[in-house]
């Protein structure tokens, strides 16, 4: 990020992101900044740390559609904070304002297909910004390779890491990939063990069952019937409770019938 | 002059050369020297507009303590969950105020008499309402907030950089000018279509009157419960949960599936057995066809927590689980200025 000085009086001039105008703080200047062919760096800090992204990660796995060991059986074997560059372009096409994001790196990582740029505080990349530790993704793509088949007049352009959790873990022998968005703790991913709606449906359909013989035969032949719609409760409930039933992660210390 | 200084065009007037003084967002100038006017083509320019944060940290968590505890969320939540984070927070929001007008012809149909005739009468409407519409101006995200309505009390302050995290602005303003006229228009061909069963014809109109980019105050609570990490945003002016995420309770669950099964099982016997006793009479076949349709609305409704009671979502949330309360409409009509006429 190149360092701004107002060009009456010399002094440095602070250009926040997003901005079109900046006043100088010294002689009062005020300054258009044209963007047009400039390269901009902004990077989204993480407001989400390692332990919030592991449990975050967690309640993903405890979710109701994935599979139902997954949050006891899933294993952490690789957990990276990385900042992921993606470029924007703001172009005028046909006299509107239109924001295009394209990956500033080839990846087959979950959700960065969708080059969404997630919500978060931009700050100016420089030498004074701070990583937290993170690994700075370094661009292998330029920016000319996209500049030509661009439409319409830039507005501005501009390179933004954003945060994520890069994670992969295995569940029952197969290795998985998750990214969690740092900067709003959203779940991306491609492929997943998931849940079978099947145990659900067979519950519901037997206590449905019960009822719909009570509900028949308690009118047709004997009020006594009725009792099946009861019968038909219970038998959901106690079924039902061992479906959603979870099973303890090993490590919280509970024994597992 | 370094490269970096290019791209600086220092502001003069255009009549007398003086420097002028000018703000973001601003688009019209004037000269303090000759007292000329000059209108500014910037790209951007939207005004902007924030708003005063009213509630303080302990009174979010209150909120969200209390949260907790409704619905059918894990029994212990309230003991056991810890807060691990709460930050106050600025999100922005595209805001176009415009009135809304609609002209929509249709029908209404009407069952008469003691034959239960059909009956067709002709109605006309007129829409002209004012509509807030907002969107949020970056990508949601997990934070489930799309919308907002600002609430009367709510207090602007000039937009400027405090201490409070302000997420940027990443979505293409024409783009939602575009897309907030498109749907007050919509909502006005909906709002006379309101009463017709059938619409043969409508036109619509917006004229808008304010575009603005609003910082809007939340609160980003994040929470831990058996080691997994949830959470839940809290409006900065209101005070009320707007979105989040919570555990389930499995109680509550095999409960519904339970009562779901056995009712509707029970309610499509009962219907089923009328009709065979009372031999396909008028009033079997209602009750049947009537048991028929609670049994599958109930059916429907307990499954659905039964299946996805393991994660209670509020707000425009994404992913599978358990929706409780409602999604912000985008659009809002503003009541006192109205001027609709129906026929």
């Amino acid at each position: 990020m190149p360092d701004f000085q107002c060009p009456k009086c010399g002094a440095s001039l602070q250009v926040k992101p997003g901005t079109q105008m900046a006043t100088c703080s010294f002689c009062g200047t005020v300054t258009y900044i044209d963007r047009r062919s400039a390269l901009f760096f902004y990077l989204l800090p993480f407001s989400i740390d390692e332990n919030a992204a592991k449990g975050i990660f967690k309640r993903w796995t405890a979710g109701p559609a994935q599979a139902k060991d997954l949050e006891s059986s899933a294993n952490i074997t690789q957990f990276a904070k990385e900042f992921f560059p993606v470029f924007r372009f703001r172009r005028t096409v046909n006299g509107k304002e239109t924001v295009f994001a394209k990956p500033a790196k080839g990846t087959l990582l979950p959700g960065m297909q969708d080059l969404i740029i997630p919500p978060g505080n931009i700050e100016i990349y420089d030498a004074n910004v701070s990583t937290k530790g993170a690994d700075v993704i370094q661009p292998d793509i330029a920016i000319d390779s996209y500049l030509p088949e661009l439409t319409g007049t830039p507005i501005d352009q501009a390179l933004v890491y954003f945060p994520i959790y890069e994670i992969t873990y295995t569940y029952k022998g197969a290795a998985y990939q998750a990214v969690i968005d740092g900067s709003s703790g959203a779940v991306y991913t491609t492929s997943s063990p998931t849940r079978s709606s099947g145990a659900y449906i067979a519950v519901m359909g037997l206590a449905f069952t019960l009822g719909l013989l009570g509900g028949i035969l308690g009118i047709m032949v004997n009020p006594i019937f009725f009792v099946l719609v009861i019968a038909g409760f219970f038998a959901g409930k106690l079924l039902a409770a061992r479906v959603v039933e979870r099973q303890k992660p090993a490590d919280a210390g509970v024994k597992s019938e | 002059m370094s490269e970096a200084q290019k791209i600086l065009v220092s502001m003069t007037c255009p009549s007398c050369g003086g420097q002028v003084q000018c703000e973001e967002g601003e688009d019209l100038v004037l000269c303090k020297f000759c007292e000329s006017v000059f209108a500014l083509t910037t790209d951007e320019g939207a005004n902007k507009v924030m708003y005063k944060m009213t509630i303080d940290k302990d009174k979010a968590l209150a909120k969200v303590r209390d949260w907790w505890k409704g619905g059918p969320k894990a029994q212990d939540l309230a003991q056991t969950a810890q807060v691990t984070e709460a930050y106050p927070m600025y999100l922005p929001f595209w805001r176009l105020i415009a009135r809304g007008k609609a002209c929509v012809c249709g029908i209404e149909e009407e069952r008469r008499g003691k034959d239960n005739q059909k009956v067709e009468i002709p109605r006309e409407a007129l829409i002209n309402r004012q509509y807030i519409y907002s969107e949020i101006a970056c990508e949601t995200g997990d934070l489930g907030i799309q919308s907002i309505v600002i609430p009367e009390r709510a207090e602007a302050i000039s937009y400027d950089d405090q201490e409070i995290v302000t997420f940027g602005v990443t979505s293409s303003r024409d783009s939602a000018y575009e897309e907030g006229g498109r749907a007050i228009r919509q909502t006005a061909v909906e709002d006379g279509g309101a009463r017709m069963d059938k619409v043969y014809f409508s036109k619509s109109f917006f004229f808008p009157k304010a575009f603005t980019l609003v910082y809007y105050p939340f609160w980003i609570i994040r929470y831990s419960y058996e080691g997994r990490t949830y959470f839940a945003t809290v409006d900065g002016i209101t005070a009320h949960v707007v979105s989040g995420r919570a555990p389930g309770n499995a109680g509550s669950q095999s409960t519904a599936a339970g009562i779901g099964g056995a009712l509707s099982g029970g309610l499509a016997g009962l219907g089923i057995g009328l009709a065979i006793v009372t031999e396909g009479t008028d009033v079997g076949i209602g009750v049947l066809v009537v048991g028929i349709v609670a049994a599958i609305a109930l059916l429907g409704y307990f499954y659905n927590r039964f299946r996805y009671g393991d994660e209670i979502l509020i707000g425009a949330v994404n992913g599978k689980g358990l929706k409780s309360g409602r999604t912000q409409n985008k659009v809002q009509p503003v009541y006192n200025e109205t001027y609709d006429y129906f026929k």
